[in-house]
């Protein structure tokens, strides 16, 4: 038996002890070495060969991934790891750095109780480490902190072991501000606070494979002088014996991060909204692996041979093949074909996985990522994974052979399933197909990923820029009529309070009808945000950014209209007046209502249409505004090549916010809309000679210039097949 | 208007000479016409009216029209063109074709009563259109002929919808239940769908069924007596009486069907009914 099975074998003989497992995640910002952490880890926890750890990036192991050097896909792997005489089981998530891949890290992090937050130590605290700190502690995982790439402040930058000191400080400082802001509760905030001292944080170089911590120091007796003086002297084969990553950090992982049976007593309650008192409720806090199953998949992988994979974690019972189990959402039993667990790109196919553990399951075709998996029908699902998923770019898909179009339909569905922040439309007018996600990025691996995994060859547009429709002042009432006349809705929309917009994208309020399990938590949020008693008990849905609220009072018949208004409201923020771009940031009010005696005459083709009309007739009443999306641009650069990327900015509608010089190199910050940014890649390249390093962050939306706005609506309107005139409240009086 | 004078068995009838004078207008005329229950249901008048048009159209999707369109198209001397839901209730297209001229709307049953143009109606008035209009026989008061119950002892009518996802309205539960506590009957249409199928009485009495599990009043218990009448006003018309369990396994036939909650029963109209329909 090779080293690998052997630890297979130790790690099915660990599984039904929750005590020595620990689920964990890196999470960091773009390119500050993840992947080569983890596979550091894996190697020296003998799952792969040294040589090859951080050269290889076995977690990369998608050809996509070796190719641009990044992380696109989360992977799971486990290993073992021995800790004062006993073998611990780590499940490892290593996430993806790139904007465009967040919503993967929110899903791993459902998985998961703790993160390794990894900061570059020259690059520091970014942008997108505070989103991934947020995107843990949301989750309430437990961050521990690696300051990477040390080797750099001593070859590159050439600090001096106080100023070296200072740098760790600084950093460490920023990762606990932003652990205090971002804590679910007060107490956590200061529980979590990490610290040198109690070695929650280690620092070291993934690349050279070498970490060190104080607890390490102080357990073998090298000093910190002796590390520096190691590393001054080009001494880092010593060094990796000495301080070898994997065992620091895997001893720290085994002694900070909570195992899942006591990360799960105060995890289930944030995740799962039902009875805790109930059988179901002990067994998913106490981790029992004997208790009725409990399975949540965070994320759908394709196998060339299996299919679809559900990856996930098992909160409670434990899963098989051969089991008949119900999915949250769908309807009829599943039977699981295979369970495994995930090592690297392979699945380990094993007889059966327990509570606590990650898994990949077989025979789930209709899962996605967020499905809760039971045995028994009809339990509580966990709540779901809030990932404001707001695409900002959309292409559209051809099959090059037309003959392969229903192929193509089924490819995009299952890319959608399995990466949710991707989203499939037909366009209404055109009939082409679209696809919509993060970035330009985003949907070019996707658009690889329809072409290598599905066997299809298509065709797509230059990427387009998705709007979004808003206003910016109250409207006035207006009457929405059915097309027989017979039925009126008078609505009024306000722009929503940014704030309320903020709450939503952060998952504190919930999306979709506010249930009546939700209601109290909905009144709670918006009163404390400022909103008026009544206002808030009214909230009845929430769509995207968008909310509807039933301000009226006993209108006869509206309770079994309720749910096409409910549908017309969507149909509406799916599309505005202005270009059948979404909607964001309203405050849709229902004042009143008249309905006709009979459930027939206000059917479907009644309410809905009478809905929109309301809504458009008052949106457009004030004027209709257009945003696009933003993006922030962070450009590191030597000094004298500055210029290059200034001017390759300066075409691109941006404002540069800020130059920081960092040793001999500058860091632009910008900000420019998404629809210029297509093609920088390339552009900077070439414009630099491949010297510049770049990152991105979604910065939002702003309304388009007006000397911009008829262009670009025009031009939208086109490409929809849409009349060219935007309509006015004439257009909406039946 | 041409007149011409027949001469039948028992006299001579003037055709072309209105017993009363019609509005007429300028701007144009329109004329909303009932077919009424039964081929050649249509009144003579309008009927009349019908082939003085210009432009005539027909409203089928309320209910089935009585006889084909092709012997529509005979009977008033012109091309019938049939409109969706759309073109109707958009009302542009009849609007615009009665507009300085004539044209007429064929509905089945009567214009104004299950399904009522007054919108379109109004929409006409407005454009200065002169409407005239030419009442038939609707289910409405069909069906409470057919059965020998009496007119004045029917409560609110209602309609059962085809549930859907998002709209299974459980108001006719509710007025059958009002109407059930005065005494009153009653009547219960059945959905026309979009798709152009009609719901069946057995259907009917399904869903009357599910509604009163879910709401469970005791209004429609199983033992319920209901009445199922097919084709109302048509020579194939046909009743029958049972519970409610039995009508859910009726065969009624062709459409279109409707159902009958009674309510408390006259002496008059428990004979006629006991005479007028079958058991099931
Ligand atoms: N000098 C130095 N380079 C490192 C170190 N760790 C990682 N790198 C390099 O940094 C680059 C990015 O490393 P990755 O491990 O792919 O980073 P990542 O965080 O996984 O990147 P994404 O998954 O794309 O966000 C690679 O070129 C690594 O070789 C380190 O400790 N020192
Ligand atoms: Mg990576």
């Amino acid at each position: 038996m090779g080293r690998k099975e052997e630890n297979i074998k130790r790690a099915r003989d660990i599984m039904d002890n929750p005590e020595f497992i620990r689920n964990i995640g890196t999470a960091a910002h773009i390119d500050h070495g993840k992947t080569t952490f983890s596979d550091n880890l894996i190697a020296g926890a003998g799952m792969m060969s040294e040589e090859l750890a951080g050269e290889q990036l076995v977690m990369d192991f998608d050809e996509q991934e070796q190719e641009r050097g990044i992380t696109i896909d989360s992977a799971a792997l486990s290993m073992v790891h021995e800790y004062e005489e006993d073998d611990y089981l780590i499940n490892l998530f290593d996430t993806p750095g790139h904007v465009d891949f967040g919503g993967d890290v929110t899903r791993a992090m459902r998985a998961i109780d703790g993160a390794v937050v990894v900061v570059d130590a020259v690059e520091s605290v970014m942008p997108q480490t505070e989103t991934v700190i947020r995107q843990a502690l949301r989750e309430k995982g437990k961050p521990i902190l690696f300051i990477n790439k040390v080797d750099r402040l001593i070859n590159e930058v050439k600090i001096g072991p106080d100023e070296m000191q200072q740098k760790f400080f600084k950093i460490i400082r920023e990762v606990n501000e932003l652990i205090r802001k971002y804590a679910p509760n007060d107490e956590l905030a200061e529980e979590w606070q990490v610290s040198p001292d109690d070695g929650t944080v280690a620092f070291g170089s993934a690349l050279y494979n070498w970490a060190v911590s104080i607890p390490w120091i102080q357990q073998t007796g090298y000093s910190m002088e002796h590390v520096y003086n190691r590393l001054e002297n080009d001494e880092v084969r010593e060094l990796i014996k000495e301080c070898p990553l994997a065992d620091v950090m895997l001893n720290i992982v085994v002694k900070h991060m909570p195992p899942p049976d006591e990360a799960q007593k105060y995890r289930i309650p944030h995740i799962w909204r039902g009875d805790p008192e109930s059988e179901y409720g002990q067994s998913l806090v106490n981790c029992d692996e004997q208790g009725p199953l409990s399975f949540m998949v965070t994320k759908i992988v394709m196998d060339e041979h299996a299919g679809e994979v559900a990856v996930g974690r098992m909160f409670s019972g434990q899963i098989e093949r051969g089991q008949q189990v119900y999915i949250s959402g769908v309807a009829g039993e599943h039977r699981i074909q295979d369970v495994g667990v995930m090592v690297g790109a392979d699945r380990v196919n094993v007889d059966s996985v327990d509570a606590g553990n990650l898994a990949a399951v077989v025979g789930l075709d209709e899962a996605i990522a967020g499905s809760t998996v039971t045995e028994e029908k009809e339990v509580e699902p966990f709540e779901r994974i809030v990932h404001v998923s707001e695409p900002v770019v959309t292409v559209s898909v051809e099959a090059k052979n037309v003959a392969e179009l229903p192929k193509l339909v089924k490819a995009l569905r299952s890319v959608s399933k399995a990466d949710p922040s991707i989203q499939v439309s037909i366009d209404q007018e055109t009939g082409e197909n679209l696809m919509s996600g993060m970035g330009e990025l985003h949907l070019e691996v996707t658009e690889h990923r329809i072409k290598e995994e599905h066997g299809i060859e298509i065709q797509t547009s230059e990427p387009i820029v998705v709007y979004r429709e808003s206003i910016s002042e109250a409207t006035p009432e207006f009457e929405g009529r059915s097309p027989n006349r017979h039925n009126r809705l008078f609505f009024e929309v306000e722009p929503l309070e940014p704030e309320v917009m903020e709450a939503i994208r952060e998952g504190e309020l919930p999306d979709g009808k506010i249930r009546d399990q939700d209601e109290k938590e909905v009144r709670e949020v918006l009163t404390e945000l400022g909103w008026e008693r009544d206002d808030a008990r009214s909230v009845s849905w929430i769509e995207g950014t968008n909310m509807f609220i039933d301000d009226t009072k006993g209108v006869q018949y509206l309770y079994e209209t309720m749910d096409l208004v409910m549908e017309g409201f969507q149909e509406a923020m799916d599309g505005g007046p202005r270009a059948d771009e979404p909607c964001m940031g309203l405050k849709v009010r229902l004042k009143d209502a008249k309905l006709h005696e009979d459930a027939i005459h206000r059917g479907p083709s009644q309410t809905i249409p009478a809905v929109r009309n309301a809504i458009f007739g008052a949106m457009t009443a004030v004027g209709v505004d257009l945003l696009e999306p933003r993006q922030k641009v962070y450009v590191n650069v030597p000094q004298d090549i500055m210029g290059d990327v200034t001017r390759e900015l300066q075409q691109r509608r941006s404002t540069i916010a800020e130059i920081e010089s960092e040793g001999e190199s500058v860091v632009v910050n910008a900000e420019a809309p998404v629809d210029e940014m297509f093609g920088f890649s390339a552009a900077i390249r070439s414009a630099t000679g491949g010297r510049a390093l770049w990152s991105t962050e979604q910065a939002g939306f702003a309304p388009v210039p007006a000397n911009l706005l008829d262009e670009i609506t025009t031009e939208i309107r086109e490409r929809k097949g849409m009349k060219p005139d935007v309509p006015t409240p004439v257009d909406f009086q039946v | 208007m041409s007149t011409l004078a027949v001469k039948g068995e028992r006299g001579v009838y003037v055709r072309g000479v209105d017993a009363w004078p019609m509005s007429s207008s300028d701007e144009g005329r329109l004329s909303l016409v009932g077919l009424g229950l039964e081929a050649d249901g249509i009144s003579l008048a309008g009927r009349r009216a019908a082939r003085g048009a210009d432009r005539v159209f027909l409203e089928a999707y309320t209910a089935q029209a009585p006889q084909p369109v092709a012997s529509l198209e005979a009977m008033v001397a012109a091309d019938v063109e049939p409109l969706d839901r759309a073109g109707v209730e958009d009302g542009d297209v009849i609007v615009d074709a009665a507009r300085g001229g004539h044209a007429a709307l064929l509905v089945a049953g009567d214009p104004l009563s299950a399904t009522t143009h007054t919108a379109l109606r109004l929409q006409a008035q407005e454009a200065g259109i002169a409407v005239d209009v030419h009442h038939a026989g609707s289910v409405l008061t069909a069906a409470a002929g057919a059965l020998g119950l009496s007119h004045y002892k029917f409560g609110r009518t209602t309609t059962l919808v085809t549930p859907q996802d998002s709209y299974f309205p459980q108001s006719p539960y509710e007025v059958v239940q009002e109407n059930r506590e005065r005494g009153l009957h009653t009547l219960v249409l059945l959905d026309v769908r979009e798709d152009g199928s009609f719901m069946s009485a057995a259907e009917g009495a399904r869903l009357l069924a599910r509604l009163e599990d879910e709401q469970g009043e005791g209004a429609l218990p199983d033992e319920r007596e209901v009445v199922a009448i097919a084709r109302a006003g048509r020579g194939d018309e046909a009743a029958w009486r049972g519970s409610l369990a039995a009508i859910q396994e009726l065969d009624a036939g062709e459409p279109m069907h409707s159902l009958v909650v009674p309510g408390e029963l006259s002496p008059v109209e428990e004979e006629a009914l006991a005479a007028f329909a079958t058991a099931p």
